[in-house]
């Protein structure tokens, strides 16, 4: 994490001033458009010493740029657990409409293929689940690409795309991976119906036996995922599969997801349903998970969401770590 | 937990300050990654049509937000910027209601048109006139 290494207060008091700048620059050129987001929740853990809680559960700060008629720039930095953790999330810049009309985006960004991001990302509801990027589950975190270059075009039946990344993960300040990985993203669109597949290939440092990286050896890493996506009336439906070997280790996981707009029942309403089966290790014995999380999210006004979610276990052994949250998210 | 809520207040205040500034005209055309930045624009187009006193704000106010929903599902969960034409959205919105169309069935009409291009397609028939 950026701000728990050794410079992590000269990289903060780097990136204040950049973003004092920006700002400052912004309200002149009217180019630059800074944004927050504040989330704040309840949350229900029966599990928890304290099974009744409330958190600033995550602060966003964009800074979106306007560049030219066909480039753009962004940063977002995100504070997340009550606050106390931040780290640089995305930093890239893009080119839009080169030739075969396609774009080129160089910097940190975030997975850019399959729907790995929850639906919804930006209003998530289901963050707690095994396969949501940033959770504690180390095998896919790979999707949380490096720095890197990535070039996709974008066709009326064939979209696909791919690029290079370097280093040794997102905000990792310590650069002792020189691999290069490779990523790459196909999708065929039937009308309304998506399909395609992704893969990644690329070597990380392995692991010694104190948990601490390697620098001098390293391991193996394939990916690759099967998608679709489909919209159905008023809902949006997407699901993958996708599988990934680490070295030795092998995992897998699989995700449906939909969303539902109610607004004919309740203007503004809608609902995300998502199953989620996650295994860690395939030749591990018992330790797949099943999750079920059902979430509603309701504008109230401009920049006012209320969102409701229940995140279920349907094995019977972790029925007891049923989770409920209520949140609020403002944005400014 | 006071730094970061002092960076929140610095930041959102800059935030206020730079929609001071903001323009007052709908863009052609916008890039955007950022859900916050594509509900700005929405809005704009809704309050845009509700200073024009021609139709309820009632019933102008969030008639945008399915389209919003819509775009930031199949877009951003992709991570793929969103591309959205302002002036055409407000065109077809306005013509809608002036039309006698219910709130619901615009609603439904923008996603739809999103969902084949039509956005797109408008604007870059108005630029080949």
């Amino acid at each position: 994490m950026l701000l728990n290494t050794k410079n992590s207060a000269r990289l903060r008091r780097l990136f204040y001033l950049a973003c004092s700048l920006l700002l400052a620059a912004s309200v002149y050129a009217g180019d630059i458009k800074p944004s927050v987001e504040v989330e704040f929740n309840m949350f229900y853990n029966r599990n928890y010493a304290q099974p009744l809680s409330f958190q600033f559960r995550e602060a966003k700060f964009f800074l979106d740029a306007d560049i030219s008629d066909r480039s753009t720039a962004l940063i977002e930095y995100t504070m997340k657990d009550n606050l106390v953790r931040a780290q640089l999330e995305r930093a890239y810049f893009i080119q839009h409409e080169l030739p075969l009309n396609s774009q080129l985006t160089l910097g940190q960004f975030r997975n850019p293929f399959g729907y790995f991001d929850p639906f919804t990302v930006s209003h998530s509801t289901t963050k707690s689940t095994a396969l949501a990027p940033d959770t504690l589950m180390p095998e896919f975190k790979l999707r949380d690409l490096d720095v890197g270059l990535y070039w996709e075009s974008q066709g009326e039946m064939v979209t696909f795309g791919f690029g290079v990344t370097n280093g040794n993960g997102i905000n990792e300040l310590k650069d002792d991976n020189n691999f290069k990985d490779l990523v790459g993203h196909a999708v065929v669109s039937f009308g309304e119906l998506q399909v395609g597949v992704n893969g990644y290939y690329g070597r990380k440092n392995a692991l010694n036996s104190n948990g601490t990286i390697s620098s001098y050896s390293s391991v193996e890493v394939t990916a690759a995922g099967v998608e679709a996506m489909a919209y159905v009336g008023d809902a949006t439906i997407a699901m993958e599969v996708l599988v990934r070997n680490y070295g030795t280790l092998h995992s897998a996981g699989s995700y449906l997801t939909m969303n539902y707009d109610l607004s004919s029942l309740i203007s503004t309403l809608r609902t995300t349903s998502r199953l989620e089966l996650f295994d860690p290790n395939i030749h591990g014995m018992s330790d797949e998970s099943v999750q079920w999380a059902q979430g509603f999210l309701y504008t109230i006004s401009r920049g006012y969401l209320a969102k409701l979610e229940f995140v279920l276990n349907l094995e019977k052994n972790r029925r007891q770590e049923n989770e409920i949250f209520f949140e609020l998210e403002y944005e400014l | 937990m006071k730094t970061p809520l002092l960076t929140i207040l610095f930041f959102g205040s800059f935030c206020a300050l730079q929609s001071l500034y903001a323009q007052d005209q709908l863009p052609e055309k916008v890039h955007t990654s950022i859900d916050k930045i594509l509900d700005d624009h929405l809005a704009e187009i809704e309050n845009t049509i509700i200073q024009e006193k021609e139709f309820d704000a009632r019933t102008v106010l969030l008639v945008t937000v399915p389209l919003e929903n819509f775009i930031e599902d199949v877009l951003f969960t992709i991570n793929r910027p969103a591309v959205i034409y302002p002036k055409v959205i407000y065109k077809v919105i306005r013509d809608q209601f002036r039309q006698g169309k219910s709130r619901e069935e615009i609603e439904r009409m923008l996603v739809m048109m999103q969902k084949q291009n039509k956005f797109e397609k408008l604007y870059a028939a108005e630029h080949q006139k």
